[in-house]
This record gives C-alpha cells, sequence and structure tokens, in this order.
C-alpha cells in the first residue's frame, strides 16, 4: 500500500511511532533520546514526524477558531433552563403547587374515565370527540381495528380529518417532554 | 458552581435531571467535539449538524449512562456515531440530487497571515498538504489518527470509544501515520 521509507530499516522504528505519539514510559522515551542522538533514520523520521505533528497543530488551531454557530445546542440548552427553572419556581410555590395538584388529579381522572368508557361510548355515541380520540385503538398505527366498534365510528364520521387533528392534540398533551429529544428540539426552535 | 466538577460528576448530575450540569457538560465538550466532527465530515457546516445531533443524542440518553466507560469515551462514541449518520443523509441527499455535499474532501479554513509572509506560506502549503492527504485516507484510518491528534486520546480511549481491539487502533495509528508521511515524502519528492 505504501513504499518502504528507509528508516524503516532500522529497528526501533516501530517504537519511534509510541515515541511521538506520548504512548511511551519515561525510561523508554530516554532510551529512544539517546537512540535519536545516534540513529540519522530515526533522527530524519523524527523531523518528519515533527513537522507533520506542527501541521496537525495548525489545523486544530484553525478548527478552533472556527465560531460555533449561532443557536447551538449550548445556547438552546440555555433557553432550556430559563424554561425548566421558570417551571420550577412556579411549582414550588405553595398556592401553584396546589393548584397543579389539582389539575393533576383531574387530568389523571379524565384519562382514567376515558379508558374505562372509551369502546362503549365511541359505539354508541358515533361521533368522535376528545374523550374518543384519547383511546389507544385510535393511537395504533394502520388505522383502527375491523373487528372493534370504533369501525362504525371511523364509518359514520363525515369529516374524517378531525380524527388526525384531535390525534395531534392528544399526542402532544400526553407524551412527556423529556422521552423525546426531537420533540424537545422543536420546541426550542419554537421558543426562539 | 459545576466547571470545578469533574465529567462523571456532571454526568451523574445530568441523570437526576440537573440541567445546569448537562449545560456545563457540553459546554466543556463542544470545541473538541466540533474538531472531531469537523475532521470527519471535512467542513464546518456539517460538522455543526453532527455536533448538534450528537448532543442531542447525549440528551436522551445520559440516562443510560451508568458510568461504566468513561465520559470521554461516551461522549466521542456518540459523536462518532452522529458524524456517521450525517454522512448517511448527506449520500442520500447527494444520491437525489439535491446536494453535492459528501464530506469527502476537507473545506479549506481561511489561515491567518502571521509577521513572515514566507514562512506563513511555507506553513499554509504544508497545512495543505496534510489536509489533503488526510482527506484521501479510509474512512476507519482517518478516525483513528484524528482521534488520537485531535483529540489527543490515548490508544485504549480510542480503543474505548470505537470498541475495537488495542492491537487493531494501534495498527490503524500506525499504518494512517506511516501513509501520511509516504503522501507527503511523494509531494516533496516532487
Amino acid at each position: 500500500m505504501y513504499e518502504k521509507h528507509p528508516s524503516e530499516d532500522c529497528p526501533v522504528e516501530d517504537r519511534l511511532l509510541d515515541y511521538h505519539l506520548g504512548e511511551m514510559s519515561r525510561s523508554d522515551s530516554l532510551m529512544i533520546d539517546g537512540h535519536l542522538r545516534a540513529c540519522e533514520h530515526c533522527r530524519m523520521f523524527s523531523l518528519e514526524f515533527d513537522s507533520l505533528n506542527s501541521a496537525f497543530a495548525s489545523i486544530r488551531a484553525d478548527i478552533d477558531a472556527i465560531p460555533i454557530r449561532q443557536g447551538s445546542f449550548t445556547q438552546k440548552k440555555g433557553v432550556l433552563s430559563g424554561f425548566v427553572e421558570s417551571i420550577r419556581s412556579y411549582a414550588l410555590h405553595p398556592i401553584s403547587a396546589t393548584a397543579l395538584a389539582v389539575i393533576a388529579v383531574v387530568t389523571l381522572g379524565l384519562v382514567m374515565i376515558t379508558s374505562e368508557n372509551d369502546d362503549s361510548e365511541i359505539a354508541s355515541a358515533g361521533t368522535p370527540g376528545i374523550l374518543a380520540t384519547s383511546s389507544p385503538s385510535v393511537v395504533e398505527e394502520g388505522g383502527p381495528n375491523p373487528s372493534t366498534p370504533s369501525e362504525n365510528n371511523v364509518e359514520q364520521d363525515p369529516d374524517p380529518n378531525s380524527v388526525d387533528s384531535s390525534k395531534e392534540i392528544r399526542l402532544a398533551y400526553v407524551e412527556p417532554i423529556s422521552d423525546d429529544g426531537v420533540r424537545l428540539t422543536d420546541l426550542l426552535s419554537e421558543l426562539e | 458552581m459545576h466547571s470545578s466538577l469533574d465529567d462523571e460528576k456532571l454526568a451523574e448530575l445530568s441523570r437526576t435531571g440537573d440541567v445546569d450540569a448537562f449545560d456545563a457538560l457540553m459546554r466543556r465538550w463542544e470545541k473538541k467535539m466540533f474538531a472531531l466532527c469537523y475532521g470527519i465530515m471535512g467542513n464546518a457546516e456539517d460538522a455543526h449538524d453532527a455536533v448538534q445531533e450528537a448532543f442531542q443524542s447525549a440528551f436522551k440518553t445520559i440516562g443510560r449512562f451508568r458510568g461504566e466507560s468513561k465520559f470521554s469515551s461516551w461522549i466521542h462514541r456518540i459523536a462518532v456515531n452522529a458524524c456517521i449518520t450525517q454522512k448517511r443523509k448527506n449520500k442520500r441527499l447527494a444520491e437525489s440530487g439535491f446536494d453535492s455535499t459528501d464530506g469527502g474532501s476537507w473545506e479549506p479554513v481561511a489561515p491567518e497571515i502571521g509577521s513572515n509572509p514566507l514562512l506563513h506560506l511555507e506553513r499554509a502549503e504544508l497545512t495543505s498538504a496534510v489536509r489533503a492527504a488526510i482527506s484521501s485516507l479510509p474512512e476507519e484510518i482517518r478516525l483513528a489518527v484524528l482521534m488520537k491528534e485531535f483529540q489527543n486520546l490515548t490508544f485504549q480511549e480510542i480503543s474505548d470509544t470505537l470498541e475495537l481491539p488495542l492491537s487493531t487502533v494501534k495498527s490503524r495509528v500506525y499504518t494512517g501515520f506511516k501513509l501520511l508521511r509516504d503522501k507527503l515524502s511523494n509531494r516533496n519528492a516532487t
């Protein structure tokens, strides 16, 4: 793949890379120091390596000089920190905490009632609403199960788009932010 | 407060939902991640996208980081994976005709002109030649060389990051440097 370099004739050659890459013990490094004074081939190799190393350092310095793009993740994280902090401070206030607890209990209750009444309510009501779209059968990919009563519901629905939009509302409401970084990003970009 | 803590401690705090700790971690690693991603992707735009992707991935999975490996290995692995994903995206875009970016060669960075123009020119030529030589290295060898040179990782750390045997990592780094030296020697000869 590559042509042999003249210095490869020296048996120390293989250790020179370790020496230059900082992968050698102090005592071994001292031995190489001594060898370099005596071996012309290895000295040439070392000069080439130093040159290569300085080019790497130069490239690295150029890259470090590139400014991090505006709107980078850490900046977004700053927004996120503020957002979380405001929620946290709101939640820690006694009145707010009580209000949040009440809302949480009511929401949980609604979800439980929805789950229990799901099949029977959809089948009998004939028109979908927020409660109906909270049912698991709506969330499933591939549409409603033909064997379930919700099939009747879909067939009788005069506007199929209404089901989709309700589904979006339900998903956005139920999914916790921390479970999905992409949604979090969307949220942050909206905040910006 | 967070700046005095080590990576593992910050990761532990991040797992418990401390957003500031995660923020501090990302700030600490931002430049290094960018340098690595730039080395792999070859241009700033794609490198930024890859870093962004890597941070999002880290944010999502920090809960699964249990400190069994070093944080640096973990975060580097995520960055490498983000670059691979980004390259696949670019490839798909290129195939679809929407974009021609392939990350194959390095985009030049405007160099600063120092007090000695001749020295500057020499340095710029060498740097340019090294860039071209790095670009031409096989992907897996290039990655090992970049991790060694840009990230100053030890062979063992690269081995942990890439989940490769130590001997494989050494072999790749050695081969990479020998290829680079060979290419540069040929350049000097011509």
